[in-house]
């Protein structure tokens, strides 16, 4: 029997994001995404920000939401670049950060999205 | 006591041809300071760092540029100068230079012994550089008088200095 | 005071337990840990190397008992005799208010040992007027408290002090909220369903089942981990157990890592070293599940791998918590900071040796 506890920084936090445009009938190509978030961490970090590594691990074009991982050192950079991003090429749009967690295991199950559906 | 505590940093500038005098002033080395670090580390950096930065000061003989920040920030001005790659000339266009830093210190007072010291040195090479008969004659008499230190009369009722 | 401005870019604090350990060990507890976990929101079970889920495990998973979410019931409904009598002394009850956020409102629950918890803003404990206990995390602003109120006392009748106390604490506050409910009446001689004649009369009632999904995989890379051994081979001969926990959270996500794409866009592929399986299936259920469900799952997933006739390298059985619960294992404390997960998977070999993995976030007792 043996018992490893790892207490303190985690080595990679996960972020499930949402890229909100004003102009609902917009949407952007994993590249284009990747760009955006270079984008937000060059303005609000500069050119060491957007050498960060970022990981977009999942990507879905219909709702432009991702899973993104990030170093734990880098995490709060990027939370904050993302919450401070209000335009990408001149068109006004928003990142919203679902969740947020050191586990990957803990982005597959959000007990507060429990949609229950009344039953006959 | 609580006070912010700084750290002065001596940089030469470098230019292409050194024999040139540029116009550079005060504020064009703290707008080219301030845009490398806008550059390289974002708004964050602005925001960190202009409070408490200023250019302390500028020989444009000598090419010396002191340049204050807060003791926290040190590390990120320390980093940014190397890329500091031209300076703005007073009409329009940019001149290439570079920014040699030399010396840290914590207080501007260091930092002009320092560079008292410094110069010292510089000086003997500058002689060795010397074409004319007339320009080596004169640094020999600058060498001599800034490295004697002349004895002052004792005169009573005299201020320390 | 100090104008400086300076971020604190640390990350918030994390806590994952692996314990290795074997099922015939006398001294495991893999049942204390499932038990103790009471409110479960996912269990998903991920088999590789089968294209179909077992039957007798398929059977497990229909045989989870359907919940009810009962809405607007004042916590005095809670402290009343004969629902103490007929259903918290008589069975396990689970009950979890529900769309109640732990960090913005008032959470309760009730433990199938008999304790009713709540959690409470400054001004509802005051109000309330029952002693209880700051809550664990951010200690020096108290602005939540905890209060444990044990149903099952025999001190803890009408006409008793403390029960009276209590019921003008509830009344006074006049505290309500949605319930999730679960409730397994131990014998036989009672029907689960009484509990919902219980309420039916005067509060709206639904009945839910739990949501089942199966996915399949196809040609899925897996890294090699040896069943003793939990951290990396020296020659590279398996993974270690945090690398293959990062790459079963990326499949339950259903992100594909068999190979990278390209490197602009992420650097995350299968830990080395891999092997291809020709097929993986994986199914979950959603809702509100009782420990002992995932018990008999648990009992079922183990005696497929024990069988011979499985050619499964290893099986993976997760459940996540609520992250809204004022309990993470047993009565530790639950918080929800960024992320609230209170989460555990078990790592079910064939030789019997099985990993556990419980992962909790910051505001939660290492468990």
């Amino acid at each position: 029997m043996k018992r490893i506890v790892s207490k303190g920084d985690a080595p990679y936090y996960y972020l499930k994001v949402l890229l909100e445009f004003e102009d609902k009938t917009m949407t952007v190509d994993v590249l284009t995404f990747r760009t955006v978030i270079m984008k937000a961490m060059m303005s609000m970090y500069g050119e060491i920000g957007a050498a960060v590594p970022i990981d977009i691990l999942k990507y879905d074009v219909e709702t432009m939401s991702a899973i993104l991982r990030v170093a734990g050192s880098n995490m709060v950079k990027l939370w904050g670049a993302l919450t401070m991003l209000s335009y990408y090429d001149e068109k006004p749009c928003a990142f919203r950060v679902e969740q947020v967690s050191p586990f990957l295991m803990a982005l597959a199950a959000s007990s507060r999205q429990l949609l229950l559906h009344t039953k006959e | 006591m609580v006070r912010f505590k700084h750290r002065y940093v001596l940089a030469e500038l470098v230019f292409g041809n050194d024999l040139l005098v540029y116009n550079v002033t005060q504020r064009v080395v703290y707008a080219a300071v301030r845009d490398i670090i806008e550059q390289l580390h974002g708004g964050y950096g602005i925001g960190l760092f202009t409070p408490g930065m200023s250019v302390k000061y500028i020989n444009e003989y000598t090419r010396m540029v002191m340049v204050r920040c807060r003791r926290e920030n040190l590390k990120i001005l320390a980093s940014a100068i190397p890329f500091i790659k031209h300076l703005p000339d007073g009409k329009g266009g940019q001149f290439p230079c570079f920014l040699r830093t030399l010396h840290v210190g914590g207080s501007i007072k260091a930092c002009q012994k320092w560079l008292v010291q410094h110069n010292r040195q510089v000086l003997p090479t500058l002689l060795l550089r010397c074409t004319s008969e007339e320009e080596k004659s004169r640094m020999r008499k600058s060498i001599f008088d800034s490295t004697i230190v002349k004895e002052e009369p004792w005169t009573e009722g005299k201020n320390d200095t | 005071m100090s104008l400086t401005l300076k971020i604190d870019v640390r990350p918030p604090r994390s806590k994952l337990v692996i314990e290795k350990s074997s099922f015939d060990d006398d001294k495991s507890r893999h049942r204390k840990n499932v038990e103790e976990h009471h409110f479960n929101h996912m269990v998903e079970l991920f088999i590789p190397g089968c294209a179909e889920l077992p039957p007798s495990v398929q059977a497990e998973f229909d045989r989870c008992d359907d919940y009810y979410l009962i809405k607007n019931v004042p916590l005095t409904e809670l402290i009343n005799k004969d629902f103490i009598e007929n259903f918290v002394k008589k069975g396990s009850l689970y009950m979890l208010s529900h769309n109640t956020h732990i960090d913005k409102h008032n959470a309760y629950a009730v433990l199938p040992t008999g304790q009713l918890i709540l959690s409470v803003h400054k001004d509802t404990y005051e109000e309330l007027g029952l002693v209880g206990q700051p809550s664990q995390f951010n200690r020096k602003v108290k602005r939540k408290f905890v209060v444990e109120v044990d149903l099952t006392q025999d001190i803890f009748v009408p006409g008793k002090k403390n029960y009276e106390r209590v019921k003008q604490g509830f009344q006074r506050t006049k505290l309500k909220a949605d319930f999730l409910l679960s409730w397994k009446p131990e014998g036989t001689r009672q029907l689960a369903g009484s509990i919902l004649s219980h309420f039916q009369g005067s509060y709206e009632c639904e009945r839910h089942s739990q949501a089942q999904q199966t996915s399949r995989h196809t040609d899925l890379l897996l890294p090699v981990v040896h069943s003793t051994e939990l951290e990396e081979g020296e020659d590279g001969q398996w993974c270690s157990a945090r690398e293959w926990y990062e790459w079963l959270g990326a499949v339950s996500c259903g992100i594909s890592c068999n190979e990278a794409p390209e490197h602009y866009i992420s650097r995350y592929s299968c830990p080395d070293p891999n092997e291809l399986t020709a097929a993986a299936v994986r199914h979950s259920t959603t809702g509100f599940i009782a420990p002992g469900n995932v018990c008999t799952l648990q009992e079922a997933v183990r005696s497929y791998m024990r069988d011979n006739k499985s050619t499964c390298p290893w099986a993976a059985l997760t459940a996540h918590g609520f992250v809204d619960s004022p309990v993470s294992w047993a009565r530790r404390e639950h918080g929800f900071h960024h992320g609230g997960e209170n989460l555990y998977t078990f790592l079910i070999f064939r030789d019997s040796n099985y990993w556990l993995f419980q992962a909790v976030g910051t505001n939660d007792i290492c468990p």
